[in-house]
């Protein structure tokens, strides 16, 4: 065999094996996964985006959102994601199946929001969105003024409630566009629950307030008294010693907030 | 092939520099050409996005400048604009001098290299307007990832009928990096193509393919290329041997087999036995990087006064020692304990960078200084702003890259404890980030000073060439 022929072959060899490896394998793996009943609770899991959740990830997908935030979570043992609050299980390819695509980014110079969903309320993430100081001070992200419009003060009952160095001026009031809508509304898609065989949950107790106290300095006041952070659902989690289930606790299934209040 | 190759040589115009040379003058310095403007762009984006991550309210109010669109605009310009198109050229043109052969149908590469350019203004702008895809390092949307691909078959294509064609029987170790470059990125883009684009995979497997290809695009493509052309230039400037060339063999098999995997993290959201898989073949790497270490060490034989007396060579022996850092850093962040600590911070966008721009950007510089003059028959108009341009680009790289990867570990670490607020976490990163943006300035006016003298050969060279033919054209028609 001539030197260029056996090069050649190694080559292939290698292009091959490594296709097959990261390429081929997984596609027979995981390529056809379905929706699965979550264990210990009748519900389907994962649960497809309604249309208005859609629309608002084309949004998150467009700006680039997930330059900045990822949508991953480590497991308790490698990681402080889920001690500091940002969800209670880590994720599994089994939580991406209706995501086209997947935006699961790899940078945080934001926080996680793979969960933020069971975090933060709509009209919360309206006002992070249009001003993120006024959530969290001292936030590095930028305002997304583009996605939300000024106007006279009208009939909207959507207006954001907004403190006073940020709020519009006399007899104006913001309100969010269309796509401020849609990209809150898949924010709040953003929902990692389901219990599933390979994450049997330990009892974690997230902080309470869990996207403040991740979020906000010890020493400096919250920016907005007037919108109080939505408790975290799995707050009242508990585990039942001794029974089969004790490492699986169960979730409570959190109200979805009313979006313009 | 080769006779039919051999007979186009009695069309040259030329005879007084090789054939082989003429043959691939225009792609090549068109290819370059566009490859440095694309450069100037991206790094004018990435300034302003690195000026945005510290300054979030600047510009704030228009869509399209929002840092995701910036900074995605910046990578995708980077790579596609600069990186693959100056892979190209390169490519082309050590195929055609170490084969001592003509270059398939110039021509076509020529209109190619242009259509590719046309491809790359639709990504930038279907980024800019909001349609990216996001995958990182495969940014730019259907219709332009399709013109990007056609155009690369045909130019990678053309370049590897003339490597088959070679007419010298030699076989060196940097045509081998830059063949197998040309097919590898043929088969990863294809494969990301069909899985993203035209059947998109199921979920997450998007990410992992995307993840793979970015991976193979980077450390194979890109990589091949940068290795190939300081190994074509090494014992060309010093006059002694590759040592060895079984070593530069061997490192491309192994480089091959081991950098080929998906850099997947250690939390990452995939099956286990992946992360696994990626992890032992970012281990390994450290095969070829001790083969590499060992290359540059015994090539360079402490014979540091010869290495400083080219700005190639110097260019060439800077873009070694970056990509041994870059290397290491990359096993760094695959041992799982420190994976985990370092995933998500600017210590992974550090080792990026450093592998595209102090590695490969400067890989490339060296062949430029060393091809261009040769090519265009010509020497550099402004040495001295060769110096400034080396001088400032490498500070630009050091700077930002120290200060990543100190404000990266520094980052993974406050991460890592709970108690630590976000926010502090995030303040903790602005002093970093403002520092990189003073590398990134350095680093543009270097790509400035760069530019000016590429562009101001090549426009010496088309006025001779006017020049030329309108004394040709007048004597022609003295003549009737």
């Amino acid at each position: 065999m001539s030197k260029s022929t056996f090069l050649c072959l190694a080559l292939v060899f290698s292009f091959i094996l490594s296709w097959i490896v990261f390429v081929l394998v997984p596609l027979i793996q995981l390529g056809n996964v379905q929706q699965t009943i979550s264990l210990n609770e009748d519900t389907r899991y994962p649960v497809e985006r309604s249309g208005l959740a859609q629309e608002g990830a084309h949004i998150y997908r467009a700006n680039g959102c997930n330059a900045c935030h990822t949508q991953q979570l480590a497991p308790v043992n490698t990681g402080s994601d889920i001690a500091r609050g940002w969800g209670t299980r880590r994720t599994l390819a089994y939580d991406y199946i209706f995501d086209n695509p997947p935006l699961i980014g790899s940078q945080r110079i934001g926080p996680d929001l793979a969960n933020i969903g069971m975090r933060a309320d709509l009209n919360t993430l309206l006002v992070h969105l249009y001003a993120p100081r006024v959530i969290v001070a001292g936030s590095i992200m930028p305002p997304y003024r583009f996605l939300f419009e000024t106007r006279p003060v009208g009939n909207s009952g959507n207006a954001l409630r907004l403190p006073k160095p940020f709020a519009a001026k006399e007899g104006y009031e913001v309100i969010p566009r269309p796509e401020g809508v849609a990209l809150a509304s898949y924010l709040m898609s953003l929902r990692v629950e389901g219990t599933l065989y390979e994450t049997p949950r330990k009892n974690v107790s997230a902080a309470p307030d869990a996207f403040q106290n991740a979020a906000v300095p010890k020493n400096s006041k919250p920016g907005n008294p007037s919108m109080p952070m939505r408790e975290p659902a799995n707050t009242s989690l508990k585990s039942e010693q001794g029974s089969t289930q004790s490492a699986i606790p169960q979730i409570v299934p959190s109200a979805v907030p009313n979006a313009f209040e | 092939m080769s006779t039919r190759l051999n007979n186009r040589t009695a069309d040259s115009a030329e005879c007084s520099t090789p054939e082989y040379d003429n043959s691939c003058r225009i792609p090549v310095v068109l290819l370059w050409a566009g490859a440095t403007l694309w450069l100037v762009v991206a790094i004018a984006f990435r300034v302003l996005a690195s000026v945005k991550l510290h300054e979030p309210n600047f510009l704030a109010d228009t869509a399209w400048v929002s840092y995701g669109r910036i900074e995605a605009v910046a990578s995708f310009m980077q790579t596609y604009g600069f990186a693959l198109q100056a892979s190209l050229g390169t490519a082309l043109w050590i195929l055609c001098r170490s084969g001592r052969t003509q270059l398939f149908e110039g021509r076509i590469v020529s209109l190619a290299s242009v259509f590719w350019n046309g491809g790359v203004i639709l990504g930038g702008i279907s980024i800019l307007l909001g349609n990216s895809t996001g995958f990182e390092g495969f940014e730019m949307p259907t219709t332009a990832a399709s013109i990007l691909g056609v155009c690369w078959l045909v130019i990678a294509g053309c370049g590897l009928i003339t490597f088959v064609a070679r007419n010298e029987s030699e076989d060196f170790p940097s045509q081998w990096f830059i063949a197998c470059s040309l097919i590898w990125f043929l088969g990863v883009y294809i494969t990301a193509y069909v899985l993203l684009f035209l059947v998109p995979a199921r979920g997450i497997l998007q990410s992992a393919i995307a993840s793979w290809y970015s991976q193979n695009l980077s450390q194979i493509v890109l990589g091949f290329v940068g290795l190939g052309s300081v190994f074509y230039l090494l014992p060309k400037l010093l006059e002694r041997p590759l040592h060895t060339r079984q070593i530069a063999f061997f490192v491309l098999f192994t480089l091959a087999l081991t950098a080929s995997g998906a850099n997947l993290h250690i939390n990452a959201p995939f099956p286990a036995w992946m992360v696994n898989a990626s992890c032992v073949l970012g281990i390994l790497t450290c095969i070829p990087l001790t083969a590499v270490g060992l290359i540059a060490w015994k090539t360079a034989d402490r014979d540091f006064r010869s290495l400083d007396s080219n700005i190639s060579l110097r260019c060439s022996f800077a873009a070694l020692i970056f990509w041994m850092v870059a290397m290491a850093q990359a096993i760094v962040s695959t041992v799982p304990s420190l994976s985990a600590l370092v995933s998500f911070t600017v210590f992974v966008a550090a080792q990026k960078r450093l592998f595209l721009e102090g590695f490969f950007a400067l890989a490339m510089f060296a062949l430029i200084y060393h091809a261009t003059p040769q090519l265009l028959r010509k020497p550099w108009p402004y040495r001295r702003l060769i110096q400034v341009h080396f001088w400032l680009f490498v500070t630009g790289v050091f700077l930002s890259h120290l200060v990543l990867l100190i404000g990266g570990v520094n980052q993974g670490t406050l991460l890592a404890d709970p108690k630590t607020a976000f926010a502090i976490v995030m303040n903790a990163l602005l002093p970093p980030l403002r520092f990189d943006t003073v590398g990134l300035v350095l680093v543009l006016l270097s790509i400035f000073a760069f530019a000016a003298n590429f562009f101001t050969i090549l426009g010496a060279s088309l006025r001779n060439s006017a020049a030329r033919l309108n004394v040709e054209l007048l004597s022609k028609e003295s003549g009737s």
